[in-house]
């Protein structure tokens, strides 16, 4: 048979001319890009069939890639829906707006368009809305978790993200402004400045003031802390040795003199029990004394209260009344290799690894069941 | 690191009862040895090299059944039952009465050292043995966690030290002095720097030490002292006459009287105190006391100080 063109296809023909191709569309690309010819500008926006184009990967990425780190956790639980909420008021609402809040004009001219999130909720399942808090989104403004060692955190907003569309303005006021009532000119005072008022606002969405506990049994008490802790601890959270997705955007809000000014106010605060508690059982609560008391010399676990109570050193945290729930994410963060920021925290990494689940949770469970003043007793082995 | 001299842990210095013993007998099965093999050496020669006349005696039966069977003979049954007698020797001591039992405990990587006085006192130590001279000395041998080995080689030979099991080594000193005894088993990470001073006293000296011991420290304030209870280290280190009681780490009351820190690694000072503190990961790796990079060159001068000066 005559062939109609006098040229054979051959394999490395074929190869040659797929390298070409490469090249040439890499050139085309590089010269496309130089050349400027493609108008970046945001307030252009996308043609539609790119708009689709660009969410069908979206959906598709985050379909196949989402997974949670654990099971799910109760996201009804209301203690979460306020976390979430405190968060959502100060990380959120600025680009994706809120019930009774329309979110900055600046956020409307970028490109994606944040969205109102009340009605899209349906698309997503929780674990697909966890990875997408957790990590972010490219080509757009979503952030990831600041805190990438806490994604458990994450949680929390995925709860409020829930009931938000339940939501109007008022329960989400009530929602996102924590247990306490707005600082009165009392508290202005208190805390002399504004602007340490201001952020004081902040931390009562989570932690309240004297009026009452934190939101959620996840939210640590400060009111039984010395002032140098809570000092260290939000000077850790601002240049991120200590990791959180709540508290680092918030520390790194505050000058030095308000971080001293907070640390008082809170440490200067009558002591208290974590309002919000599980159920504990007997067992656990008297295997968390006899750690807390006397240690388990057989597992080399030194006696907490020897650091832990209240005549010890200012900077190592008081512990008696505090939530159980935020004692055992805490010691399980330093099992899992996290929290060794700062020398103290280095020091209790080497106890908490000894610890077994159950100690975790019989410490907690006792320590959460203290009040603050019958913290001290360390006693040997084997005295009553 | 002090390395420990030739003379203070070597097993040819025999300064116990024990040590001597079996040195003799290390010392004459070596020399008896030592002739056979050049017996059989000049033999062996001789069948190479030597004249007709003398490789024919070396042939003959009389040799083989003289220096092959009866020689043997007589000389392992000796061997064996001067053997025996030492073993036995042993046993004899066992059934008297010692005149003071120290319970020694191996821990990761260091030595609980509880002495027990005739009228059942208990007073913890660590770190250090100290024996009467001339007397017999029970030691009672156990372990918390993983087999250890005890040893002093200058007094007696090793014995292991197993978890749930007690082993009984009977030590009589000879001599007065300090010598330096070791763990003999792995034990993990830390096993080359698990070691332990051992000093032998004349009785009288002993009882007064033994006393002073005993005895909690002085209940003064003192900047080290409050720097030591509120970092927490009473949680693991206890030291009588304060409210430091715990049982985890070695005992330091007294610790500036002892003759090394760190189970037998570092000379007793206020500097290597403090720097033990800060440093201790680096000093002997793995050990299981937690790091304390938090403390301050003033707190641990100041903790340092205070045991120093309590042991006075």
């Amino acid at each position: 048979m005559r062939r109609a063109v006098a040229f054979t296809l051959t394999w490395t023909r074929l190869a040659l001319a797929g390298v070409a191709l490469i090249l040439l569309g890499t050139a085309g690309a590089l010269i496309v890009a130089w050349s400027g010819i493609y108008n970046i500008a945001a307030s252009q926006g996308h043609p539609a069939f790119f708009e689709s184009f660009l969410e069908l990967g979206m959906h598709r990425s985050v379909a196949v890639n989402a997974t949670a780190p654990g099971p799910t956790p109760d996201l009804s639980d209301p203690g979460r829906i306020r976390l979430g909420a405190a968060h959502y008021r100060e990380g959120c609402a600025v680009c994706h707006g809120a019930p009774g809040d329309e979110p900055s004009p600046i956020t409307r001219a970028m490109l994606p368009v944040p969205p109102r999130l009340e009605h899209l909720l349906d698309d997503w399942s929780d674990q697909e809305l966890h990875w997408m808090l957790t990590h972010g989104i490219q080509y757009s403004g979503m952030p990831g978790w600041p805190g990438q060692d806490r994604p458990a955190e994450v949680w929390a907003v995925v709860a409020f993200l829930r009931a938000l569309p339940e939501m109007d303005a008022p329960a989400y006021e009530r929602a996102s402004r924590g247990n306490a009532a707005p600082p009165s000119n009392d508290t202005d005072d208190l805390v002399n400045g504004t602007g340490a008022s201001l952020a004081l606002t902040t931390c009562a969405g989570c932690h309240s003031t004297t009026d009452a506990g934190p939101v959620s049994e996840d939210v640590p008490l400060l009111a039984n802390q010395t002032e140098e802790y809570l000092r260290r601890a939000l000077r850790a959270y601002q240049d991120g040795t200590r990791e959180s997705g709540f508290m680092e955007p918030v520390a790194v809000e505050l000058e030095l003199p308000e971080i001293d000014a907070l640390a008082r106010y809170y440490a200067d605060l009558p002591d208290r029990i974590h309002p919000v508690a599980g159920d504990v059982e007997l067992q656990a609560l008297l295997l968390g004394r006899q750690i807390a008391q006397q240690g388990l010399p057989a597992g080399n676990i030194p006696a907490c209260n020897s650091c832990h109570g209240a005549d010890a050193r200012v900077s190592y945290p008081r512990l008696a009344g505090q939530s159980a729930r935020y004692v055992e994410v805490q010691l399980q963060l330093w099992q899992r290799g996290g929290r060794r920021g700062s020398p103290e925290a280095r020091t209790m990494a080497a106890i908490a690894d000894r610890l077994s689940v159950e100690e975790i949770a019989a410490v907690a469970a006792y320590y959460s069941s203290i009040s603050p003043d019958s913290a001290n007793q360390v006693q040997a082995e084997g005295a009553p | 690191m002090s390395p420990p001299t030739a003379a203070s842990q070597s097993t040819f210095t025999g300064q116990g009862v024990e040590a001597a013993r079996t040195l003799d007998l290390f010392v004459w099965m070596s020399l008896g040895g030592a002739a056979i093999f050049l017996f059989v050496l000049l033999a062996a020669l001789a069948s190479i090299f030597g004249s007709d006349r003398m490789r024919r005696r070396l042939r003959s039966d009389a040799l083989v059944v003289w220096a092959g069977i009866a020689f043997p003979t007589v000389t392992l049954s000796a061997l064996l039952i001067w053997g025996f007698a030492l073993l036995g020797a042993g046993a004899a001591q066992a059934s008297a009465e010692p005149a003071l039992t120290v319970h020694v405990t191996g821990k990761q990587w260091w030595w609980r050292v509880v002495y027990e006085t005739p009228e059942g006192e208990r007073i913890d130590s660590a770190n250090e043995v100290r024996f009467p001279v001339g007397e017999t000395v029970r030691f009672v041998l156990t372990s918390d966690d993983v087999i250890h080995s005890f040893w002093i080689p200058a007094h007696a030979g090793k014995l292991d030290m197993i978890p749930g099991h007690t082993n009984t080594l009977h030590v009589t000193a000879s001599r007065a002095g300090e010598t330096r005894g070791q763990c003999a088993e792995y034990c993990g990470g830390a096993h080359a720097l698990m070691a332990f001073r051992v000093v032998a006293m004349p009785r009288a000296e002993f009882d007064a030490w033994l006393e002073r011991e005993a005895e909690p420290v002085a209940d003064t304030s003192h900047p080290g002292r409050s720097a030591f209870i509120e970092a927490g280290c009473g949680a693991c280190h206890a030291v009588r006459g304060t409210r430091a009681e715990g049982r985890i780490g070695p005992d330091l009351t007294r610790l500036g009287d002892r003759r090394s820190l760190g189970a037998g690694i570092l000379p007793v000072s206020e500097e290597t105190i403090a720097r033990w503190i800060a440093e201790h990961e680096t000093l002997k790796p793995d050990n299981l006391m937690p790091p304390f990079e938090h403390l301050s060159q003033e707190d641990r001068a100041a903790m340092a100080a205070w045991l120093m000066e309590v042991s006075r």
